[in-house]
């Protein structure tokens, strides 16, 4: 099975260089090549490609933002030439990157990867619903990059401009607005309780009566969020309570 | 004692060169030698009047000199109050000596009325024996091997620890200096636009060789005059341009038709000398804040005029709409270089325009064209 393949770069030589670099590949197959940030979000929301090799240093968007700006994330190797905040960004949270000019036993390790990760994934043959639950979302925190599978978000709360997501143990800070979060998260696998929190109801652990008729949701992790009135009946009426 | 004094440092902390439990502060170590130093001094008199002197043991002897050992560790205790309130040894040399010297004089005498006292307070004098000057100065000198060893031990400690503070200080403001010319370095090498250069060539040598070749020399060159520029302080506007130049190619074929630049030099200007890499930075930064920020690219414009004597150079650029000029180590050491090798300098950046930027340097024309002779290779 090929791998459909998206590259992202604002520099035409830089695309040349790297479908150069990727013909002995036969696995590899590249769909489109778009050397702008703006056109390459249309287009990968179109075609939901396998794989991105994604340019951090671009105009308008940069590689970061654009990937902020997805609803949906395939898996991504990004390019760089010299930019070693960005580098920083990548070691933390071991995503994979290739500096340019690149090597080519850097390149078919990286591929060698990804094909190994979709080998494991497909293994899985997951339902449809999960296949939505099996998307990720993209999050830059200050230096740190995160790639989180939804499956793995436990709830979601609301800060001021800012949305803090828990997921497996961890928390990172997103500059959106919780009802931004809520579109994009797929209807069937998370709830929104109230004005302030969003949870996963893979991770509900318990849900207990409440005052007011309300309810109590008490999540894997530990934490119990409070659902409001309304929410509540909805919640209700969703499960046939 | 040598190391110690190395390890010793000036808030307290001190690690002499024992095992973890066995470390003494630095104040610990002091009453440990003031307090056994000041019972040596005693116990030597002692033994001495008891087995050489009188062959016998007297209390009043043993009380004399442990009354007079207290009253030197007493008096050498507020005397180092005294030091250390003056900041004596931030001093010179030859101010320190003098003070030691004073200082044991002075601790000596001091000693010396202290002994006379001895005698009364325990009863074992009359003021007839006490009298004379001459007793006075006999026992203020038998203090003086005490005063010396106690003034020698005290200043040499500092004295040392003085010096190697000063020479930590030095190593730090070398290690500094190292650092931020370590990083400038790195500026004008201009990593990124080095290895997007070397990508690009990459590609190309399987598109067109012949414009691979082509840029591999023009890189090569801009390279070499990037890691040599220190060497010349000044150098004619014109071989400055011509660098810019092959930089603004270069990053031509990185960005294709988003960039492109106009290079406009008074012929009455070509030959006036400026610092080197002056303007190459600024079409760095125009490519770097300007271009590379820009989906749609633009146009760098490098004006170069002369008005009485007067040399202007203004670099223009395009830029998106949330950058703001900032005064990075580029441009600062851009205005350093200019202030040391230029006349009349002046630096402007304007970002007053929509979307334009624009840096401009003015500086008077130099007289003396021969003094830096420069090879253009």
């Amino acid at each position: 099975m090929n791998i459909r393949t998206i590259i992202v770069d604002d520099e035409a030589l830089a695309i040349a260089e790297l479908k150069e670099m990727l013909k002995p590949h036969s696995i590899i197959e590249i769909i489109a090549s778009p050397d702008r940030a703006e056109n390459a979000i249309e287009i990968i929301e179109k075609e939901k490609p396998d794989l991105l090799f994604l340019d951090v240093n671009m105009p308008g968007l940069n590689g970061f933002e654009l990937l902020e700006n997805l609803r949906y994330i395939p898996d991504v190797v990004f390019v760089t030439a010299y930019d070693h905040y960005a580098i920083r960004a990548f070691e933390v949270s071991a995503l994979d990157y290739l500096v340019k000019p690149v090597n080519p036993i850097r390149l078919s390790e990286s591929i060698e990867r990804v094909r190994l990760r979709r080998a494991a994934m497909t293994a899985d043959t997951p339902s449809r619903e999960s296949i939505a639950m099996d998307s990720k979302i993209f999050v830059k925190d200050g230096e740190t990059c995160h790639f989180i599978h939804l499956s793995e978000i436990t709830y979601i709360e609301n800060i001021g401009n800012y949305v803090r997501i828990y997921f497996g143990g961890h928390k990172t800070m997103m500059h959106r607005s919780l009802s931004y979060l809520e579109s994009r998260l797929p209807e069937k696998g998370f709830f929104r309780a109230n004005r302030r929190e969003i949870f996963n109801l893979k991770q509900i652990a318990k849900i207990e009566p409440w005052f007011n008729s309300t309810l109590r949701v008490e999540l894997k992790n530990g934490n119990s969020i409070e659902m409001s009135q309304r929410r509540s009946t909805r919640f209700r009426e969703m499960m046939g309570l | 004692m040598r190391e110690n004094v190395v390890l010793v440092d000036s808030n307290q902390i001190a690690q002499v060169g024992m095992p973890q439990y066995f470390r003494l502060t630095r104040t610990q170590i002091y009453y440990l030698l003031q307090v056994s130093g000041w019972s040596a001094v005693a116990f030597r008199e002692i033994i001495n009047y008891t087995f050489f002197i009188l062959n016998r043991f007297e209390w009043a002897i043993a009380w004399t000199f442990l009354l007079s050992s207290v009253y030197g560790f007493l008096l050498t205790h507020s005397f180092r109050f005294f030091i250390k309130r003056s900041k004596l040894f931030e001093l010179g040399l030859r101010q320190v000596l003098i003070a030691a010297f004073v200082s044991v004089i002075v601790l000596a005498l001091v000693l010396g009325l202290c002994s006379l006292s001895v005698g009364f307070i325990l009863g074992y004098s009359n003021l007839n024996d006490a009298i004379s000057i001459g007793y006075f100065l006999g026992l203020a000198m038998n203090w003086i091997p005490v005063t010396t060893a106690w003034v020698m031990a005290y200043f040499l400690v500092h004295i040392l620890e003085q010096n190697n503070k000063i020479a930590r200080e030095k190593l730090e403001a070398l290690s500094t200096a190292r650092a931020s010319e370590l990083e400038l370095l790195k500026k004008q090498l201009n990593p990124h636009f080095l290895f997007n250069a070397l990508n690009s060539i990459k590609a190309l040598v399987i598109i067109d060789s012949t414009q691979a070749r082509e840029a591999i020399v023009k890189l090569s060159e801009l390279l070499r005059f990037t890691l040599n520029y220190e060497k010349h302080p000044l150098i004619p506007l014109k071989a400055e341009l011509e660098e810019v130049e092959k930089y603004l190619t270069l990053e031509i074929m990185r960005f294709g038709a988003r960039l492109e630049y106009n290079i406009e030099c008074e012929e009455a200007c070509s030959e006036v000398l400026i610092p080197p890499a002056l303007i190459l930075t600024l079409a760095e930064n125009a490519v770097k804040h300007g271009i590379s920020e820009l989906p749609d690219g633009g146009l760098i414009t490098i004006r170069a005029t002369i008005h009485d004597n007067t040399v202007t150079i203004i670099v223009t650029n395009p830029v998106g709409k949330m950058k703001k000029p900032t005064g990075g180590i580029g441009l600062r050491h851009v205005q350093e270089r200019m202030n040391a090798l230029l006349k009349n300098p002046g630096f402007i950046l304007n970002s007053s325009q929509a979307d334009n930027v624009s840096a401009s340097i003015s500086f008077t024309k130099s007289e003396q064209l021969h003094e830096h002779t420069y090879y253009y290779s």
